[in-house]
């Protein structure tokens, strides 16, 4: 209510909106003028403008929902306020909810203002009301990621500044992705299933959702598959506000590791629902393994931000409320943390492999594409294991998190291209021998390699599949190691550290 | 120690071998001293000592590396929640929300401190506005009040939840000499009321005014802490029999300056001091009075005033050219660049 009072008071606010309703309206008779004089027709000039509303609109959703957003947090620390606050008694989850409302009421109230405006497409026809409804729908949804992402990013910088320009930056790069995949490719994707859909839709969930006829596909592919990738976003996007606005030696994990085990079978679930639902479902495994080892990593990156073990404040704090093994288990501490995303994302990778390899078994080329998942699953997993072992390692060591997460991205890198590198410029100075390829095999990529190495017609190449499963061995024994050098570094370290805690004096 | 530790009350403010680290920077090295009730205690030290840290610690804001520091007997660390409910902390350079009014701002702390009954009762907003003397301007917007007025309003805001302790970091910085007068007046009503206030700065003159005990803090180690004239005998006994080399180069005796009001010349007062062999200088002062640099403490004073009474010369006014609190300053600390 505070932030609704300050920003009424603020003059240019009124201006601001209409200034987008005007631009938004004359853009859109613009459009119109034009796709009418190529085509007179009332319904495609409604659904062109459909479109096109409802693109821009993403396009300032994704672009002003972060911006405004991450005035929220970073403004108030800028402002030397934030502490008030904190000391005030309001805790991290009722603070992140409070500057959410505050940013999504203004938001909205952006969204409302351009309501009557999107309602033109429905006058000229060609998309029912039900449609334009369920695309405002999707949009304020939209705008609830949008949000919640400026806050999560707003929520790791001091500076208003840095944040404005860090969000919008970022916001930028990303948003433009995502309209390409879901809008874009996703358009193309749904109109092969539900060819109800034009095939040239990018605002195609609202389309699909008011024509496709209801069945399984239907729930899961149009209200449960995008429903659990939202929850899934907005979950993790609010842990880590959650996280980032408390102190360092609060409990920042538990919201974290707790999301971890809600998403990780949530992912597991969208990836065997997609590869289900696709009519090339060899293809869709491969696919959606890649999407679940880039989970792994997302997860490998977020735990290194762990301190070294839970400080006095939650120890007391979990003795005095009895506080069971699994609640200490997903507490912070580097050991417990490292070795949770290891569970979770191996159990993850094994988990859609071996439901992959079920759903292609009815498949006419099944033992290729098996062996395509098997071989995929088993390189992700290895290197995998790896990255969570350094990051686990540098981390032990002292290594800051930025560092250590920069140093994680560099060996990733590394590793996936100079053998590559390697191999290139070995079989160029043997004269051409592919076989010397194999040199490659410590890339993580080099699993895409091994593909072409099984078929249905020829046999199976063994020396590359060979080099690939000893890379695979590789990577998993140095994982291995790493881990078990960073538990007993960073339990010497804990040790340390809690003897300097004692005073002295009693 | 206080007062506390002497009369065996439970003091306001327990710290002890309290450390801190940032990186390889040590920034507290084992500090321990105890405020007692109802005092208002001067914690000094020049930029980058340590005194930040230390109230980030009490505050609950940072949790030190090493130690315990205990409000009202509640641990920090432990009992965070607790420990806010007893403190006010207003930072140093804090800022204020500028587009609302004072009365909106005092009452959207009054609803986070949960003291406004779900937002049906503001009368504690209405005690503090009387008591911070801001009723006047409660519809005010803050943005166009004077920075003086902005301190108030953030006392205002520690006072709401009516903390046992107050913490105030460099309250008085920025603000012009009527309001600094203003804000220590207010310091003293908020005593008299039975606050503890722990008051942080390096301008020594702003604490000694106030201050009923001080902790001087270098280097991230404490150097002295207790009453102010509990020091200066500590100092002073310490001077007859210093205990080390490095102890004794540091409390030689101390080479003080009087500003002495007499109804005489400067060569008259001069002359009369002339055989005084503690006297090292007689010289000018502003406003028609005199200097006189001498060696000593408090019987040197007497033998100087003594002196100049049974030579006839009306003495109307003797003061330290120092506070007692810069003279123990500039005496246990070192001065080195920080």
């Amino acid at each position: 209510m505070r932030e609704m009072r300050q920003a009424q008071r603020a003059s240019r606010r009124p201006w601001i909106l209409l200034a987008l309703t005007l631009a938004l309206s004359l853009g859109l008779c613009a459009i119109g003028g034009l796709a009418a004089s190529e085509d007179a027709n009332p319904a495609k000039v409604g659904s062109a403008l459909f479109q096109v509303f409802f693109s821009i609109s993403y396009a300032v959703v994704a672009i002003v929902g972060p911006a405004v957003a991450a005035n929220g947090i970073a403004a108030e620390r800028e402002g030397r306020t934030w502490e008030a606050v904190l000391l005030a008694g309001l805790d991290a989850p009722r603070l992140a909810r409070g500057k959410f409302l505050a940013a999504y009421t203004t938001l909205s109230l952006y969204l409302v203002t351009l309501a009557p405006v999107g309602a033109l497409s429905f006058l000229f026809g060609g998309v029912t009301a039900t449609e334009v409804v369920l695309a405002f729908v999707l949009l304020f949804a939209i705008a609830a990621l949008a949000v919640s992402f400026g806050l999560a990013v707003s929520s790791l910088l001091d500076n208003l500044r840095g944040a404005l320009v860090g969000t919008l930056a970022l916001a930028t790069a990303i948003g433009p992705a995502l309209y390409v995949f879901f809008g874009l490719v996703g358009g193309q994707l749904a109109h092969r299933q539900w060819p109800e859909v034009d095939r040239e839709s990018p605002v195609w969930l609202p389309l699909a959702l008011a024509r496709a006829d209801v069945d399984t596909t239907y729930l899961v592919g149009l209200v449960l598959v995008p429903a659990a990738v939202s929850l899934v976003g907005a979950r993790f996007l609010y842990s880590v506000t959650v996280a980032n606005l408390g102190g360092e030696t609060d409990d920042r994990s538990t919201g974290l590791n707790r999301w971890m085990l809600f998403s990780t079978p949530a992912v597991l679930g969208v990836a065997v629902a997609t590869t289900a639902l696709a009519t090339n479902q060899g293809d869709a495994a491969i696919f959606a393994m890649c999407g679940a080892l880039a989970y792994g990593a997302l997860m490998t990156l977020l735990f290194v931000r762990e301190p070294l073990g839970p400080s006095r404040r939650v120890r007391v704090r979990w003795a005095r409320e009895g506080a069971s093994a699994l609640t200490r288990a997903l507490g912070p501490g580097l050991t417990s943390s490292a070795r949770l995303v290891q569970l979770a994302t191996l159990a993850l990778v094994a988990a859609l492999a071996a439901t992959s390899c079920a759903l292609v078994s009815d498949h006419p080329y099944a033992p290729v594409a098996q062996a395509r998942v098997l071989f995929l699953a088993a390189s992700g997993g290895a290197f995998l294991s790896f990255m969570i072992g350094l990051g686990h390692a540098l981390r032990a060591r002292g290594v800051a998190v930025w560092t250590t997460r920069g140093l994680v991205v560099v060996a990733a890198l590394a590793a996936s291209t100079a053998p590559w590198i390697v191999a290139a410029v070995a079989c160029a100075s043997a004269g051409g021998d592919k076989e010397l390829l194999a040199l490659g095999a410590p890339s993580p990529f080099y699993a895409f390699y091994m593909f072409d190495q099984v078929s249905m017609t020829q046999a199976p190449a063994w020396h590359a599949i060979g080099a690939g499963l000893g890379a695979d061995v590789m990577w998993t024994v140095l994982g291995v190691a790493l881990t078990a050098y960073g538990a007993g570094r960073a339990a010497a370290r804990r040790r340390q550290a809690e003897a300097a805690e004692e005073p002295a004096e009693a | 120690m206080s007062a506390a530790t002497q009369t065996g009350a439970r003091p306001a403010i327990r710290v002890r071998q309290l450390g801190h680290r940032f990186g390889s920077h040590e920034a507290l090295k084992g500090v321990s001293f105890d405020v007692a009730p109802g005092e208002i205690f001067g914690f000094i030290g020049p930029n980058g000592a340590g005194k930040t840290t230390t109230i980030r610690v009490m505050t609950t804001l940072l949790e030190p590396t090493a130690g315990r520091v205990e409000i009202e007997g509640h641990d920090v660390s432990v009992d965070p929640e607790k420990v806010r409910r007893l403190i006010g902390y207003m930072p140093d350079h804090a800022g204020v929300y500028e587009q609302v009014t004072v009365r909106e701002y005092l009452e959207f702390f009054a609803d986070a401190y949960d003291v406004s009954e779900g937002g049906r009762d503001y009368a504690t907003v209405d005690a503090v506005l009387e008591l911070t003397d801001l009723a006047k301007l409660e519809d005010k917007l803050v943005v166009s009040m004077s920075k003086g007025m902005k301190q108030r309003l953030q006392l205002g805001r520690v006072l709401l939840h009516d903390p046992k302790v107050l913490i105030l970091d460099e309250p008085a910085s920025d603000l012009d000499p009527r309001a600094r007068i203003e804000m220590r007046d207010l310091l003293v009503e908020l005593r008299s009321m039975g606050k503890t206030i722990f008051l942080s700065s390096h301008i020594l003159t702003e604490l000694a005014d106030v201050c009923t005990s001080v902790a001087i803090l270098e280097r991230g180690s404490l150097v002295v802490a207790g009453p102010i004239a509990e020091i200066a005998e500590r100092l002073a006994a310490a001077r007859a029999a210093p205990e080390d080399g490095e102890r004794a180069a540091r409390v030689d005796a101390p080479k003080r300056t009087l500003r002495l009001k007499v109804r005489g010349d400067l060569a008259t007062v001069a002359g009369v001091l002339a055989g005084a062999g503690f006297v090292s200088k007689v010289g000018p002062g502003p406003a028609g009075s005199v200097h006189v640099a001498f060696t000593g403490g408090e019987p040197e004073v007497e033998e100087i005033v003594r002196r100049l009474v049974l030579a006839d010369v009306g003495v109307l006014g003797v003061e330290p050219e120092r506070s007692e609190l810069e003279r123990i300053f500039l005496e246990v600390t070192r001065g080195d660049l920080q």
